[in-house]
């Protein structure tokens, strides 16, 4: 189901550890960038692969919010909604994108492109606005630089 | 040892005990509904708190927080019963407090804490939070996530009673929910233990759903039939019609628990079709009629055997011997029923008293039977073909006749196990009281009175026949065997 | 008010992630020296309690008291776990120290391993931190390959493992017990304690979770000595801590600085004092779960453990959020009070219900429909929360809650008098 080099690579995450459900976040989260979410049949590929049930893996991975089990946009943006960001902009930065992407919270775009996803504090809070995308962070975002990123994401 | 003192009173305990356990052995019940004395504890519903040494910042939850020496411990506290009204009220806030339809309603602990530590109006003003609802987990289990406190017996069941993983918790927070997930209904033939020990109403049994509320039921504390572990169960009925059984707590014997089979199998015990009074030859008798026939027939006893039932109760078996022997028929067999056995509770032995039957004398149908001239049999039992062979008569005293019936010279009622009083003695030599659940309405005698009445004894009571029998069992069931 | 470069003096070297600019820096020297000297494992332990080292995570424990409860006798292995899930919000220190100079990290791993006698580390980072993930594997792969971790260091016959785990966005894996049972695989709730994760921690055996800015103290504690650091700051607090301010200060940044400083002079020197046009409403000083402060306060609160008691609040991850008068309270805590909703792990029955249920009772007012009783209602229900859960999350969110609603009962009063068109649910405009 995997390529070979990313099963070494995930051999190699739950090495680490003396009981391979250890590796349980980090492989899902290696898992999910492969695949983009944790769609039914990886979850039970990790099951298989650490050993434990179908739903200790789903307890898992629909805990975390930064582990997707439902499907997304070919990008995920998250935008921290927190205090920090809140008072330094991240609401007119959250319109903004609303506007744009003409998404809702959680949303993805209707061509698939992206999906907008709420944050809490990204501990970038002394650079607010802050936003992921892909996991790669943007810091002290202006609207025009956002509409550069995401022109540049495609 | 321990000395620690709860509400004030002293109380001496083995290390490791917990205070919620300690304040039990003085009678002091602490508000519990994520804590189950037969699954780990988890700690997670907090309506356990009490007040350790005075600290009110942070209180300790009962059943978790282990005594220690000279611990003062206060469970009635304001702070404690303050917070214990908070938790109350924080499990109630998205409840839906559906009760008037709800299956739990009248054995809910949601609503006996309610009562005595609820506020009465609610100060939540706000949209509760919705929630699946009529999720059914399997054919025999539904779910309501919206009742449902996330107590999580229900999973910690699984997990640590039977080592499987049918249901968890999915999501976080406030929603956080109970699940079959990725995996299928729930196949496990143990799943309805989950039902009871749920402390609200959001998992209910579908074959109870709806049928009557509980404060209706007539309940029985007594023994499953079904096999030779002899599951501790209340019988519940309605109007003489039985309706449920669940477990009922015997830590030597099933803890909480018992099989989905046992549990389902109350139905057959309502028996609408039976044996009312006697009959000779298939017509209708009087029992002196009948007992004078069987008198007759029966002779010097030679060649006579008897077969019973282990689901007829020791005092039932006893009296049946007592019997034999004034008839001078020596041969008391029991029958013999079997099923698959699982290795938790379920037994091979499909009977629950063949241990009972054993140590009165009853033997196995030996396989060179000898050659009989008639058979009595006694309660329900399978009867081995080949002992019906070349007989000049069968008399039979059941519940229900079966296919034997029409064969038997004699016929007369019995009582089903659910309708016995007496004992049992379980496969591992546990003598358990049984009582009788329902009332098997006109013509059908308590088994043991046919007996005595045959065998001429005069006993008034079936306690007598117990204390009887008490006194001559082992003894006697010797020289039996021996003879 | 003394600036300080324990922790970040390296942070501005070129190439300051890498072995080679931080053992030409005199990294790694004090761990050669602890090995090669065979020191005492418990002079470590001595040292570091003698520091007076509290813990950078939040609840400021001692450090050296932390280690000292892990048993001397056991056959179980021992574990450290480094907390790096940096999720309170306002906080972004231990991200530097990841990012700039995780090294300094390694070595203070390697030098807790030795004091407790652990032979394995996990650091645990949150998965958003995708710089610090990478910088700190590429680290540890040098420290390997420079012989610092693995088999029989310096042929001291101590062996030391390091890996990096991550989490996945949910704050609660913070909490130290929660930490555990994330890296263990299964859902990570805080565990009831007793028994204390020293004690009972990972896989079940004896483990120290300390902060990713408390480790990055030890090599500077061990190589200076327990005296040297009772020396900086605040005699009660001492030590030199990364702070982190955010919101309304003109220059919003983190920075380096001795306890025991007064927050105003941080306010107005560092950060360039509250934002042009603008003037000080409050401060949460510790992090959000902390108890508000008004401008008097700030006037006088000197910033270090007893310095904040006196005022009723907290130091916690030391993540100062500064809001100027364009701020609605109502607003600010409906905001921190949805995070604490959306991170309750839905364990305890208190927070899991209180603290959506506080959300929605503040949605209530600040849309215009609020009731003269619900600030009454907001004090109670953070009360039945406040002591009554596992982990301290609930707390968190009561502190905030409560001191706000305290502190600002006027602008929540007239948010309820007031007609819903009357009130602008305008916050901030940056």
């Amino acid at each position: 189901m995997f390529p070979d080099e990313l099963v070494a690579e995930l051999e190699e995450i739950r090495s680490c550890f003396p009981v391979a459900k250890a590796a349980m976040v980090p492989v899902l989260r290696r898992v999910q960038e492969d695949r983009g979410w944790i769609d039914p049949e990886a979850r039970d590929w990790v099951a298989e692969f650490l050993s434990v049930t179908k739903m200790e893996v789903h307890e898992v991975a629909t805990f975390y919010p930064m582990l997707y089990t439902e499907p997304v946009g070919k990008h995920v943006i998250h935008v921290c909604r927190t205090l920090s960001c809140d008072v330094c902009g991240a609401r007119e930065l959250w319109a903004h994108l609303e506007k744009k992407l003409k998404v809702e919270r959680g949303g993805t775009t209707e061509d698939g492109r992206f999906t907008l996803k709420s944050a809490e504090c990204l501990a970038s809070c002394g650079t607010a606005p802050v936003m992921l995308i892909d996991n790669e962070r943007h810091e002290n975002l202006s609207l025009a630089e956002v509409d550069k990123l995401l022109e540049a994401t495609k | 040892m321990i000395k620690l003192s709860i509400d004030g009173r002293e109380v001496e305990v083995e290390p490791g005990t917990t205070v919620l356990e300690a304040a039990a052995t003085l009678g002091i019940d602490i508000p519990h509904y994520c804590y189950h004395p037969d699954i780990g504890v988890d700690g997670n519903c907090r309506i356990c708190l009490v007040e350790v040494n005075g600290n009110t910042d942070k209180l300790a939850i009962g059943c978790k927080f282990p005594c220690g020496e000279g611990m003062e411990v206060e469970t009635e506290s304001e702070a404690v019963v303050k917070a214990r009204k908070g938790v109350m009220e924080f499990l109630l806030i998205n409840h839906p407090l559906d009760c008037t339809i709800c299956d739990q309603a009248g054995e809910c602990p949601l609503q006996d804490y309610s009562y005595h530590y609820g506020t009465g109006d609610s100060r939540f003003a706000e949209k509760k939070r919705n929630k699946p609802k009529h999720v059914e987990f399997s054919e025999k289990v539904m779910f309501d996530a919206e009742r449902c406190i996330l107590c999580t017996r229900c999973t910690r069941f699984f997990e640590e009673v039977r080592d499987c993983r049918p249901i968890g918790v999915e999501n976080m927070g406030g929603k956080s929910t109970i699940t079959t997930g990725p995996n299928g209904p729930i196949q496990d033939p143990y799943q309805m233990n989950i039902i009871d020990i749920c402390p609200v109403g959001a998992l209910t049994s579908r074959d109870f759903r709806f049928k009557q509320r509980v404060w209706f039921m007539d309940f029985a504390d007594t023994v499953c039939p079904g096999c030779s572990k002899g599951c501790n169960i209340t019988a519940g009925s309605y109007q003489g019609k039985l309706l449920r059984f669940v477990p009922r707590r015997n830590t030597e014997v099933n803890a909480s628990w018992m099989c989905d089979d046992g549990r389902l199998s109350y139905d057959k015990y309502n028996m609408p079709e039976r044996v009312r009074g006697a009959s000779v030859s298939g017509d209708p008798a009087s029992f002196d009629a009948a007992r004078a026939k069987i008198t007759e027939l029966v002779g010097d006893g030679q060649g006579v055997a008897v077969l019973a039932s282990t689901s007829q109760t020791s005092e039932e078996l006893f009296a049946v011997r007592e019997w034999a022997r004034t008839a001078r028929v020596r041969d008391l067999w029991h029958g013999e029923r079997t099923w698959e056995s699982d290795d938790f509770l379920k037994q091979a032995d499909a009977t629950p008293n063949t241990a009972g039957a054993q140590a009165l004398g009853y033997a196995s149908v030996p396989s060179q039977a000898p050659e009989l001239r008639g058979l009595i049999v006694v309660g329900d039992v399978d009867v081995p073909p080949a002992l019906l062979a070349n007989l000049d008569f069968l008399i039979q005293q059941a519940p229900q006749a079966g296919e034997l019936g029409e064969a038997a010279v004699v016929l007369l009622p019995g009582r089903n196990a659910l309708e016995k009083n007496g004992h049992w003695t379980n496969g591992d030599g546990a003598v358990q009281e049984v009582r009788a659940a329902r009332d098997p309405g006109p013509d059908v005698p308590e088994d043991w009175t046919i007996w005595r009445d045959l065998a001429g004894v005069s006993w008034t009571s079936i306690a007598e026949i117990t204390k009887a029998m008490g006194a001559v069992s082992t003894a006697d069931a010797e020289a039996v065997t021996a003879s | 008010m003394k600036a300080s470069t324990v922790i970040s003096g390296r942070f501005d070297t070129k190439n300051s992630q890498s072995i080679e600019t931080y053992r030409k820096d005199g990294g790694y020297e004090t761990w050669s020296t602890v090995l090669d000297e065979k020191r005492d494992p418990d002079s470590l332990i001595d040292e570091v309690k003698a520091s007076g080292l509290r813990g950078r995570g939040g609840a400021g424990f001692s450090t050296g008291m932390k280690w000292s409860f892990v048993p001397k006798q056991t056959d179980k292995p021992k574990y450290l776990c480094v907390n790096g899930d940096e999720s309170e919000p306002g906080t972004f220190k231990d991200r530097q120290i990841l990012e700039f100079d995780p090294h300094q990290l390694l070595e203070g791993v390697a030098l807790t391993c030795y004091a407790v006698q652990a032979h394995t580390a996990y650091i645990y980072l949150r998965c958003e931190f995708k710089l610090g993930i990478a910088t700190v594997k590429a680290a540890i792969k040098e420290a390997y390959e420079a012989g610092m971790f693995g088999k029989d260091i310096h042929g001291s016959g101590f062996d030391l493992d390091v890996s990096v785990t991550i989490g996945a966005g949910a704050y609660i894996c913070g909490e130290e017990t929660s930490l555990l049972n994330s890296i263990e695989g299964v859902r990570p709730y805080p565990r009831n304690k007793p028994p204390f994760p020293a004690v009972e921690g990972l896989f079940g055996c004896p483990t120290v979770i300390n902060n990713v800015e408390t480790i990055a103290n030890i090599p500077h504690i061990i190589k200076n000595g327990a005296e040297w650091h009772t020396k900086l700051g605040c005699p009660e607090d001492p030590g030199s801590r990364l702070w982190g301010i955010s919101g309304h200060v003109a220059k919003p940044r983190w920075v380096e600085l001795e306890t025991g400083y007064k927050l105003q002079d941080l306010i107005d020197g560092p950060c360039g004092g509250i934002r042009k046009g603008h003037t000080l409403k409050a401060i949460i000083p510790g992090g959000s779960s902390s108890k508000v402060l008004l401008p008097d306060q700030v006037a006088r609160v000197t910033m270090d453990t007893p310095g904040i008691r006196a005022e009723g609040s907290s130091l916690g991850s030391a993540a100062i959020i500064v809001l100027d008068d364009s701020v609605c309270m109502v607003d600010a805590v409906l905001n921190l009070m949805k995070f604490y909703a959306h991170e309750s792990c839905g364990q305890c029955t208190p927070c899991r219900e209180g603290t959506p249920w506080v959300v929605q009772v503040l949605q209530r007012i600040h849309s215009g429909k609020g009731r003269t009783v619900d600030m009454d209602l907001l004090l109670d229900i953070a009360h039945n929360m406040e002591g009554r859960t596992v982990c301290a999350l609930a707390d968190g969110a009561c502190w905030p809650l409560t001191s706000i609603v305290k502190k600002f009962r006027h602008e929540f009063e007239a948010k309820i008098v007031a007609a819903p068109s009357a009130t602008s649910s305008k916050v901030a405009s940056a």
